[in-house]
């Protein structure tokens, strides 16, 4: 796997506030890479660094093993926070102009546009566009130059529901293409559900990087639920590989040691007269491991 | 090169402000050329007179005369084109469009180009504008059309588009400083139109400023020094003083003032963050 982007000790100050401390991170090609951390963590500081509009401090940057260019940037395909678009010229006019900066033919504006569902509105001015459709405009935008690298910065911000699910269908088509990708978000629910790799940044420092997959491994809590709760928790608390056993109101969530799985657990209440009507194994969730890691660093 | 000035085109090309500025502009340009005669009429039918000289016998626009006649008035309207570079640097400023240029991989350098391509565009536009409005007057009314006296003192409409292009510079750097556009457009009125002419009379005349050395700071300012290249024409015709050359001191002034615009300009570039 090739190497899409090295950060080595980047350090931005704005006056007296450390946005971005020595900041060390390395993104492979066809990773899709969650930058997490709360509001003013320094993501966007960061992704204005390797993008040449924020001055560094310290430290430096190299996109595809090379010094960073202009050219280079062409390759890539970037949204920083609010989608940036000329109020009084229409979708398409707007996207000349990326498109003549990125070298990529007209002739490609209209596909662009279709894939994010603007192609009907195309000859309309970008200021009579839904918060929605400006956001799907940026993303088209990014799309125009077909780059092997794309920059989301708060790709999901101001869509509806249904908005974020069409973004988040859309990352994972892109992504399915082999393209890497770096989406910072402090929504963790959609890095969980997006991303392969992550980091975790806190007043722009990293406090954490790694897999999302080894996150969210199995945890030994089972939520169950039989026909009769009580003759279920009586039971349970005979097995000594249950440690802990909690009332969650309409099913028990149980704690167990290592030595047990879901099917030795519902193969011991059958055979014990219980039939269960829930058994499931509880994931860990990014946001548990994103907190737990707030807290150790505290 | 060609492609900062496609991507300056581009963003232009369906603005209607910037169309109707230069059309208001073209207008402006046109009123000043042609008007000249009507001017000298209302002036006599005030019952004015230079010396006994009936104002309509001026020979306003006559060959070679009418180009340092045209483009020192000319001259007074050149803010009307630095409102719409102010507007067009504003418009990718408050937009976040520089921003996002760059990031889509233009980069600093091109904009400049693509700015400085805007300004040399609007000097050539308004030149060959006032070069074109010059011939039509000049075959109107000039006593001698010949081309050696039509194509004489063209050196006066090289002035011309010099000191549209530095008035530019300097409003393209005042955008970059100040991101408000209406309070530039206010302050740069303010400070050519009033300021600077106001702090040039006080150092010229004012009577405690005893030391020879104020009165001679006045042609350092840049404002000033646009002005004095291209002398006053109109004492010509009252006091036969005949000044048609461009002053070499005012245009080294000048070229000192715009190498500063653009130093001004690649330093905040370059060092600021693009926000």
């Amino acid at each position: 796997m090739g190497e899409v982007l090295k950060i080595s000790r980047l350090s931005k100050k704005f006056g007296k506030l450390q946005a971005v401390k020595e900041l060390d991170l390395t993104i492979n090609e066809g990773q899709i890479y969650g930058m997490l951390g709360p509001n003013g963590s320094g993501k966007t500081t960061t992704l204005g660094m390797i993008l040449d509009v924020v001055t560094p401090d310290s430290g430096s940057y190299r996109w595809f093993g090379q010094k960073p260019t202009a050219k280079l940037r062409t390759k890539i395909g970037s949204i920083l926070e609010t989608p940036c678009f000329y109020p009084y010229l229409n979708a398409f006019d707007n996207l000349k102009i990326s498109a003549h900066i990125k070298g990529v033919s007209f002739n490609s504006i209209d596909a662009a546009l279709d894939r994010v569902g603007l192609l009907f509105r195309k000859n309309d001015k970008f200021k009579t566009y839904s918060l929605g459709m400006k956001q799907r405009l940026s993303i088209a935008s990014a799309l125009l130059a077909d780059p092997p690298v794309l920059i989301l910065d708060e790709p999901t911000n101001g869509l509806d529901p249904q908005g974020i699910a069409e973004i988040r269908n859309l990352i994972k088509d892109i992504s399915n293409q082999g393209k890497s990708i770096i989406l910072a978000s402090h929504l963790l629910d959609e890095v969980q559900k997006i991303c392969t790799n992550f980091c975790v940044l806190r007043n722009g420092k990293k406090l954490f990087d790694g897999e999302v997959a080894a996150i969210l491994k199995d945890t030994m809590q089972y939520e169950m639920s039989s026909l009769d709760n009580v003759a279920l928790s009586q039971r349970l608390a005979l097995n000594n590989r249950v440690m802990k056993i909690q009332d969650e109101g309409d099913y028990l969530l149980i704690t167990t040691d290592e030595s047990i799985d879901a099917a030795k657990l519902n193969e011991y209440c059958h055979q014990n007269g219980i039939i269960l009507t829930r058994l499931y194994n509880r994931k860990n969730s990014l946001e548990n491991e994103f907190l737990k890691i707030l807290e150790s660093n505290d | 090169m060609t492609s900062a000035i496609k991507l300056e085109w581009l963003k232009l090309k369906n603005y209607p402000v910037f169309w109707v500025l230069i059309a208001m502009y073209l207008f402006a340009l046109m009123v000043v050329a042609f008007g000249g005669t009507f001017f000298l009429e209302w002036l006599k039918s005030k019952g004015l007179d230079f010396n006994g000289v009936d104002p309509t016998m001026l020979p306003l626009y006559d060959f070679p005369d009418i180009w340092q006649n045209l483009t020192w008035l000319a001259s007074f309207i050149k803010i009307l084109l630095a409102y719409v570079v102010i507007i067009s640097v504003n418009n990718d400023l408050s937009y976040n469009l520089l921003r996002q240029n760059i990031i889509d991989g233009f980069s600093k350098k091109n904009y400049l180009v693509s700015k400085i391509a805007l300004i040399v565009g609007l000097a050539l536009m308004s030149t060959s504008a006032l070069f074109g409005a010059g011939l039509v007057n000049g075959f109107i009314h000039s006593e001698v059309i010949s081309a050696r006296y039509i194509f004489d003192e063209m050196e006066f409409l090289a002035a011309y588009a010099l000191d549209i292009f530095v008035f530019c510079s300097f409003a393209f750097l005042l955008s970059l400083i100040i991101k408000k556009a209406g309070f530039i457009i206010v302050a740069l009125t303010i400070y050519s139109l009033m300021f600077e002419p106001l702090l040039c009379f006080i150092l010229e005349n004012a009577p405690f400023l005893t030391d020879p050395i104020w009165p001679n700071i006045a042609q350092f300012l840049p404002i000033s020094a646009l002005n004095n290249l291209i002398a006053i024409p109109f004492p010509k015709y009252i006091f036969q003083e005949v000044v048609t050359d461009i002053p070499i001191k005012p245009l080294i002034i000048v070229l000192v003032w715009e190498a500063i615009f653009v130093g001004g300009i690649v330093y905040i570039l370059n060092k600021g963050d693009i926000k």
